[in-house]
């Protein structure tokens, strides 16, 4: 079964104006009335900033046309201003004095997505906005916490492998002092540096392509 | 009798608008009124053009048929207003 709408897209869209959309029964609806527009639309153009909504609209359509169903189902994306909102600043004041920073933010967005629990979700994609730019995070398999076997998922009690690691300052300051709060999760940052004599020699023995480069360029 | 002049209380909502500046701005409305008129009050009181700005309900972003009812709002709802973003 098929339904077909006539949709006006916006006032200044004319030559879309009476565009006959098809929808299938499965499909959503994801252009609403009077959204885009065609300055929106403009901006596609190379050499320009895109406008959220154009952001917003890819990111649908990729969603409920592109994806498959099992895909759909263990994906979830938000809006772009999900991030905007959780990272905006906020006076501390309107809030109950024993609120930490982070449960503030937590409790603007917390209302967003009620029914949906992203953490039993596989990939979770966010789109950011910051000094003009645009970013896509994606958080992968938000379920997990610590290591686990990549064979079976079972936890492993195992410390890191840090031969060859540099000694990695922490860090004590926040780039962005709006953001103080934000774990920096230095914890699970190590630098590497393969050219280095001194890493080589203790990486001896890892593997067989790392043995054979270590000989071929240092004999 | 009692129960019309309940439904009659609960037929107005107090909700408030929190604009992109942290700024509230309480409003009343009528549960089945178009939320976009009162929106269109209150872009001429803060002075903001009408296409710079988004209005977002728990995530949804208002459209034009929108009501209070339709989105399932309660007493003391917020409407968020966030400015439009650009970026490339």
């Amino acid at each position: 079964m098929s339904i077909v709408f006539l949709k006006k897209i916006g006032p200044n869209f004319s030559f879309l104006s009476n565009t006959v959309i098809e929808i299938k029964e499965d499909e959503k609806i994801v252009l609403e009335e009077g959204q885009i527009k065609i300055n929106d639309y403009k901006m596609l153009n190379s050499y320009e900033l895109i406008y959220d909504i154009l952001i917003d609209f890819y990111l649908n359509d990729w969603y409920t046309k592109k994806l498959s169903e099992e895909d759909r189902e263990r994906t979830y994306v938000f809006s772009t201003h999900f991030y905007t909102t959780l990272a905006k600043s906020f006076n501390a004041s309107d809030y109950p004095a024993h609120y930490t920073a982070s449960q503030i933010r937590h409790g603007k967005v917390k209302r967003w997505k009620k029914n949906v629990d992203i953490f039993q979700k596989d990939f979770v994609f966010i789109p950011v906005n910051e000094n003009e730019h645009w970013f896509l995070a994606v958080i992968c398999f938000p379920y997990l916490s610590g290591k686990v076997n990549m064979r079976d998922g079972t936890p492993v009690n195992e410390p890191d492998d840090d031969a060859g690691g540099y000694p990695w300052p922490r860090i004590t300051y926040s780039a962005v002092h709006d953001r103080s709060e934000a774990d920096p999760n230095d914890e699970d940052l190590r630098l590497f540096d393969m050219a280095s004599r001194i890493n080589l020699s203790t990486k001896q023995g890892l593997d067989y392509e790392t043995d054979a480069w270590v000989t071929k360029t240092f004999r | 009798m009692t129960e019309d002049k309940g439904e009659d209380a609960t037929e107005y909502m107090n909700l408030k608008i929190l604009g992109h500046d942290n700024s509230v701005t309480p409003f009343k409305i009528k549960k089945h009124a178009l939320l976009i008129k009162c929106l269109k009050t209150y872009f001429k009181i803060i002075g903001l053009d009408r296409v710079s700005v988004i209005f977002s309900f728990d995530g949804h972003r208002i459209i034009k048929t929108d009501t209070p009812s339709s989105l399932e709002m309660k007493e003391g709802d917020v409407i968020e207003v966030f400015l439009r973003q650009i970026g490339g």
